[in-house]
């Protein structure tokens, strides 16, 4: 029986050799991150839920061009992240995810570090993810979900890595604003 | 204090069973219907790309680029020499001009009468008395022993 749980340890190169054990240890291991960030992306349950199966077949079908094993996580969410752009193009709405804003890293500004919400600021903390522009939440949603680096990240995204961190800082600077003084 | 990995997730976690269907459903789907794997020569193909070309592909790049260069060197030097040896190439026309003119030459040579005479015998020598005349006594010696 395979038992995964640190993200070195994933079998994917048994997964790639067509072993469905390998693929259910997998898709264990990513179903509820991939649906968190998805459905804080769709805001729906059901097209989420179809999204996220589309993900894992499509996953299935295309595991041979994956190149490097150690990424399936940031590639999973890739795949991920073109079926949430798809859906969109189906219902005909634009791609929210490209409409990128104007702004710049600055050096000087302080480094972000991890937020920790209380308990009490739960609520408070998903309402200000929702209202955050979808590229900034997109960013901030794969950044906490998985941790994935800003490389990993603007690969998923199809950005470039300053993008990605200039994203981040603003989603983060604007979360800790907004959790410290709720009323601004 | 939570982190927000948590909390997102803590939200989520009501979709589970669905997950879990979902889940079910698509690795069920891959028992009954094996992914096929790729052919010999596509499976060689796809572990050189993956294992030699792409880990080193800046590498690779550059070598391609480098040879691309020496190649665009090499025809351009190549190219003018060609077009000067093909401008100096003869036509079969005249090849055949020439040959003739070779053959009519080596026939005129073999055909036209020798204008030289041949070599005349050397005119007799008038004796040198003293050598002549003791060739002479040493005949007539030897003629009356």
């Amino acid at each position: 029986m395979l038992a995964v749980i640190e993200r070195e340890k994933l079998p994917v190169a048994d997964a790639r050799a067509g072993s469905s054990e390998a693929w259910d240890v997998l898709f264990q291991r990513y179903q509820l991150p991939l649906y968190a960030y998805v459905f804080e992306l769709v805001h729906a349950e059901q097209p989420s839920l179809d999204i996220v199966q589309e993900t894992f077949i499509a996953a299935t079908r295309h595991i041979q061009s994956l190149r490097d094993e150690d990424r399936f996580g940031s590639w999973l969410f890739g795949i991920a992240h073109q079926k949430c752009i798809q859906h969109w193009r189906r219902n005909g709405r634009e791609e929210p995810l490209d409409a990128d804003f104007a702004e710049t890293w600055h050096s000087t500004d302080e480094d972000p570090s991890e937020l920790l919400v209380r308990e009490e600021q739960e609520a408070e903390f998903m309402k200000i993810l929702h209202h955050l522009p979808p590229a900034q939440r997109e960013a901030l949603l794969l950044h906490f979900v998985e941790d994935f680096s800003l490389d990993e990240i603007a690969r998923i995204t199809n950005t470039s890595p300053g993008t990605v961190k200039s994203r981040l800082h603003y989603a983060k600077k604007t979360l800790r604003k907004l959790l410290q003084d709720p009323t601004s | 204090m939570k982190t927000p990995r948590e909390i997102l997730l803590a939200r989520h976690r009501n979709a589970e069973p669905r997950l879990n269907q979902i889940r079910r459903e698509v690795v069920d789907q891959l028992s009954s219907q094996p992914i096929p794997s790729p052919s010999m020569p596509a499976r060689i193909g796809l572990t050189l790309w993956r294992e030699l070309i792409w880990p080193c592909r800046r590498t690779w790049a550059m070598l391609a680029a480098a040879w691309m260069v020496l190649l665009a060197v090499h025809f351009s030097q190549t190219q003018p020499a060609r077009m000067i040896t093909a401008n100096n190439t003869s036509s079969p026309a005249r090849i055949r001009q020439a040959f003739q003119e070779q053959q009519r030459l080596l026939t005129e040579l073999i055909d036209t009468p020798v204008l030289t005479s041949p070599a005349e015998p050397p005119p007799p020598r008038n004796p040198a008395p003293r050598s002549e005349r003791r060739y002479l006594i040493k005949s007539i010696r030897h003629a009356t022993c």
